[in-house]
C-alpha cells in the first residue's frame, strides 16, 4: 500500500537517478560535441597517421608526343645512427649490414661506417641519395631496422642534350631554368596527404583512411618542337661549329603557316640530366637570350619594306660603286672590293651591297623604315617569353644618324636575336603575315582539358604581293650568289639571304670577329618552313661557310614534315641592268 | 402459566475444532499447461542469439578481411604503378634519339647524305644518288650526349646485347611477379627484313 513515505522515496529515488543522468547528459554532450574536435584531433594523435600522398610533375613532350622530360621515383635511404649502435643481436653486426647495403649500392662501407658512428646520438644521416625503384627494392629485402627509406620525386631527360636547353632543368630548390621555371604553373603538382588509423603492430586499419587532401598531378607541357629534327639540327650546328671554330652557334626553324618552332638549337648545349658539366653560357637558349647584330639577312626585310611602301621595285636600279662617301665625311662601302656595277634591287641582295641597299633606303623616311622593322617584331619580346629572353636593340630612328641610316638597313647598329630573325623569314614566307612566335602547344591536364594555348592571330606585315616579290628576290640570292651551288636543294627551291656581321668590340667594329648567318625560306613557291643558321666568331670570315649548313637544315626539315617538291621553275629576276 | 419464560437455547461458539485446511492449489487447465513457456523456447531463443552473434562475427571477418584484401590489392597496385613508372622510364630512355642513333650505327647503318625525291604525282625523283659515308657524318653521327646513356647496352644484329651493360632501372626479375608469357597466338603477322 502506497504511503506517503513511500512516496516521498520513490521521488527522491527518481530525482537522484534524473540528477545522475543529467550529469551524464551534461559530460555526453560536453564530450560529443563541444569538445568533440578536440578530443578527435587528440585520439587521431594517437591512432591515427598521417602520410604525404605524392603528386607527379608534368612531363615536357615535343610535338609528336615523345617525352623530353619525365619525373621519375627515387629513394633516399637515411639511417638513424643512434637506433643502429643500439646494442642488438650478435648475429647482425652493423659493419655487415652495411657491407650488404654497400655492395649494392656500390659505395664504401668504411666510410659509411665512419659516417654513421661520427655522431651516434644522431636520428637522422643519409647513406645514400637518389637510388632507382630496383636499388631500392634490394635495400628493402635486407630488412636493416634503423634504415628509412625516403621515397622522392626525381626528374629525368632521356633524351639528353635534345632541346636540353629549351628545357631547362631543375636544381635542388626547384625549377632552374628554361621551359621548367617559366611554364612551372604547368607542370607543379601538388601533394596532398591521407590520414589512416593504425592498429596495434602499426599497420594500417583498413577502410580508415581519409583523405584530407587531394594529391594533383602537374600538366602535361607540349612543345611545338619536334625531337628528332631538333636532334639533327642540334648535331648539324654542333659540326659547324666545330668545323668553322666558332665560339657559338644558333639555329632555328620556324613553321611558317602559324609561327611554330621547328627547332631551337644552341652550341654550346646542355644535357639537363648533367647540369654540372655544362659551362655556364649555356644554361639558357641563346637564341632566345642573346641578340647579335644580324648584318645582311636584314637586307632582306629591307627590301620587303621598300617594295612594301612602293617606294621600290625589285628590277629598280642604283649604280653601285665600291665605296659612297657620306656627308658626314665617313664612308659605306661593300665586303669585297668591286668595280662600279649597275644593281637592280634583286641584284642589291645576289651580291649583298652594303652601298645598293643604302641608295635604295634614301627612297624611304627613316620613321616608316623603323616602323617596318618594328611591325615585323624587333627590338620586342616574342610572344614566347622565354626565360631571360631578349628583346634586341632597335633604336628610334630620330637617333639614326649618318651611317648608322644606312648601317640599320644591313643589320649592324641593331641587334637581334635568332629567333626574332626566324619570325622576320616567317612573315616574308607567309603571305607578310606575322605569327605569333610559339614555342607551347599548350599544358594538357589529366581531365582532358587543355589550357595555355597560345593566340594564332596575325598581323599583316607586307602585303601578299611585297613579300611575294620579296621571296622572289631571295631565291635569286639562291641561284645566283656565289654560293648558290652550296645552296640547292634538288626539287625545292630556295630562297635565301646571307649575313656576316661585324662584332662590335671594345666600341668599334672589328674585321676578324663576325656573326655568319643565313636565313631563307622554302619550298620558294609555296614557303612551308623558315630557318635561320648562325654561327658566332668562326675562325674565318666568310657567310659562304655556313651556307651548306642552311641547306642541310632545310632539307631535313623538308624531309621531316613530308613537304611536297616545287612544281614551277625559279622566276628570273635581273639583277643588273 | 408456567409463564417460565423460556430460556433461549445457548448460544454456544462453535468450538474451535482443529481444522485441517486443505491444501488448494489452481489446477492449470490443459490449455494453461499448454500455454505456459516451455524451456524449449528458451534455448531456441537463446541459440538464435549466439547464432546471430557467431554470425554477425562471421560476416565482420569476411568484411573485414575483404578490407584486408582491398588494402592489399591498393598496395600491389601501388607497386606496380611504380613498376610501370620504372619501366617507362627506361623504355623512354631506349626509344632516345640518342640510343636509337647509337644502336643503328652499331648495326652498321649510316645516314644518307644524298636522299633522293619521288613526286607521287609525276613520278618524277629529284636528286642525285650518292655514296654514303662508311663512316658516317666522318664518324660523328651521334654528337648530341646524353648522360643516362652512359653503359647503355648495345644490340648486335642478332638482338644479343653485348657491351658493358648498365642494370636498368628496373632489374627484369623484379618486375615479373606475376608475368604470364606474352600470347603469341594473336601477334600481328609481321614481315620478315632483313
Amino acid at each position: 500500500m502506497r504511503t506517503r513515505s513511500s512516496r516521498a522515496r520513490i521521488s527522491l529515488a527518481v530525482l537522484v537517478v534524473f540528477a545522475i543522468v543529467s550529469v551524464f547528459v551534461v559530460r555526453l554532450v560536453d564530450i560529443q560535441v563541444v569538445r568533440a574536435d578536440e578530443f578527435n584531433a587528440a585520439s587521431l594523435d594517437k591512432r591515427g597517421k598521417t602520410i604525404t600522398t605524392y603528386g607527379v610533375r608534368g612531363d615536357i613532350i615535343d610535338t609528336h608526343g615523345a617525352v623530353l622530360a619525365d619525373s621519375v621515383l627515387r629513394y633516399d635511404i637515411t639511417a638513424s645512427p643512434r637506433v643502429a649502435l643500439l646494442p642488438q643481436d650478435a648475429a647482425v653486426s652493423v659493419p655487415a649490414q652495411l657491407a650488404e647495403i654497400a655492395a649494392i649500392t656500390k659505395q664504401d662501407p668504411a666510410a659509411m661506417y665512419a659516417e654513421i658512428t661520427s655522431d651516434p646520438t644522431s636520428d637522422f644521416m643519409y647513406l645514400v641519395k637518389g637510388v632507382t625503384l630496383d636499388v631500392f627494392e634490394q635495400i628493402d629485402a635486407l630488412d636493416v631496422s634503423w634504415i628509412y627509406p625516403e621515397r622522392k620525386s626525381a626528374r629525368s631527360y632521356p633524351n639528353g642534350e635534345i632541346a636540353g636547353n629549351l628545357v631547362g632543368f631543375i636544381g635542388t630548390d626547384g625549377p632552374q631554368a628554361g621551359l621548367e621555371l617559366s611554364q612551372d604553373e604547368c607542370l607543379a603538382s601538388d601533394n596532398g596527404s591521407v590520414t589512416y588509423e593504425k592498429g596495434e603492430d602499426g599497420t594500417a586499419l583498413p577502410g580508415s583512411e581519409v583523405v584530407t587532401e587531394q594529391s594533383k598531378n602537374g600538366g602535361t607541357l607540349r612543345l611545338t618542337v619536334d625531337r628528332d629534327l631538333q636532334f639533327y639540327v642540334q648535331q648539324r650546328m654542333e659540326q659547324t661549329a666545330l668545323e668553322l671554330g666558332a665560339t657559338w652557334a644558333t639555329a632555328v626553324v620556324i613553321r611558317v603557316a602559324d609561327g611554330h618552332l621547328m627547332s631551337v638549337a644552341d652550341w654550346p648545349t646542355l644535357d639537363p640530366n648533367n647540369v654540372d658539366d655544362a659551362s655556364r653560357d649555356a644554361l639558357g637558349s641563346r637564341a632566345f637570350s642573346t641578340p647579335y647584330e644580324p648584318g645582311s639577312t636584314m637586307k632582306a626585310l629591307t627590301a620587303a619594306s621598300l617594295v612594301d611602301s612602293g617606294a621600290v621595285s625589285p628590277e629598280d636600279g642604283v649604280v653601285v660603286p665600291y665605296s659612297l662617301e657620306q656627308p658626314d665625311g665617313s664612308s659605306i662601302h661593300d665586303a669585297f672590293y668591286h668595280d662600279t656595277q649597275n644593281l637592280t634591287l634583286a641584284g642589291a641582295l645576289v651580291e649583298s651591297s652594303n652601298v645598293a641597299v643604302a641608295q635604295f633606303t634614301d627612297r624611304l623616311p627613316a620613321p616608316k623604315r623603323h616602323d617596318y622593322m618594328a611591325a615585323f617584331g624587333l627590338g620586342q619580346y616574342t610572344e614566347v617569353d622565354f626565360n631571360g629572353e631578349s628583346a634586341g636593340q632597335l633604336p628610334d630612328a630620330d637617333q639614326w644618324f649618318g651611317r648608322t641610316n644606312y648601317a640599320v638597313q644591313y643589320g649592324q647598329g641593331m641587334s637581334a636575336t635568332s629567333v626574332q630573325m626566324a619570325s622576320v623569314f616567317q612573315t616574308i614566307g607567309n603571305k607578310g603575315v606575322r605569327m605569333p612566335v610559339t614555342l607551347v602547344e599548350g599544358c594538357e591536364h589529366s581531365d582532358g582539358t587543355t589550357t595555355g594555348v597560345p593566340a594564332a592571330d596575325g598581323r599583316q606585315v607586307l602585303s601578299e604581293s611585297a613579300a611575294g616579290q620579296t621571296v622572289a628576290m631571295m631565291e635569286q640570292v639562291a641561284n645566283k650568289s656565289g654560293s648558290a651551288s652550296k645552296l640547292q636543294i634538288p626539287g625545292y627551291r630556295t630562297a635565301v639571304k646571307s649575313g656576316t656581321a661585324e662584332v662590335a668590340v671594345d666600341g668599334g667594329y672589328s674585321d676578324n670577329s663576325v656573326v655568319i648567318s643565313y636565313a631563307g625560306v622554302a619550298p620558294a613557291d609555296n614557303p612551308q618552313y623558315a630557318v635561320v643558321v648562325t654561327a658566332g666568331i668562326p675562325d674565318r670570315v666568310f657567310s659562304g661557310l655556313i651556307a651548306p649548313t642552311w641547306r642541310d637544315v632545310m632539307a631535313q626539315t623538308l624531309t621531316t614534315f613530308r613537304v611536297p617538291p616545287s612544281a614551277s621553275p625559279a622566276p628570273d629576276l635581273p639583277v643588273n641592268w | 402459566m408456567s409463564g417460565t419464560a423460556a430460556y433461549a437455547r445457548p448460544l454456544v461458539a462453535p468450538a474451535p475444532s482443529p481444522t485441517i485446511h486443505p491444501h488448494i492449489e489452481i489446477v492449470t487447465t490443459r490449455e494453461q499447461r499448454r500455454a505456459r513457456p516451455k524451456l524449449a523456447y528458451a534455448v531456441v531463443t537463446i541459440m538464435s542469439l549466439f547464432a546471430i552473434f557467431a554470425a554477425q562475427l562471421l560476416l565482420s571477418i569476411v568484411v573485414s578481411q575483404g578490407a584486408f584484401q582491398i588494402e592489399a590489392l591498393q598496395q600491389e597496385q601501388k607497386e606496380l604503378l611504380r613498376t610501370q613508372d620504372a619501366l617507362s622510364e627506361n623504355l623512354n630512355l631506349y626509344g632516345s634519339t640518342q640510343n636509337l642513333a647509337t644502336q643503328a650505327a652499331h648495326l652498321g647503318m649510316v645516314p644518307n647524305p644524298a636522299p633522293l625525291t619521288l613526286n607521287m604525282d609525276t613520278g618524277a625523283v629529284y636528286g642525285s644518288p650518292g655514296t654514303a659515308d662508311p663512316m658516317g657524318c666522318g664518324g660523328n653521327c651521334n654528337l648530341i650526349t646524353n648522360s643516362l646513356l652512359t653503359g647503355m647496352p648495345l644490340v648486335d644484329a642478332a638482338g644479343a646485347t653485348t657491351g658493358n651493360a648498365v642494370a636498368p632501372v628496373v632489374a627484369p626479375a623484379a618486375a615479373s611477379q606475376t608475368d604470364t608469357a606474352p600470347s603469341t597466338t594473336n601477334v600481328l603477322p609481321a614481315p620478315v627484313t632483313r
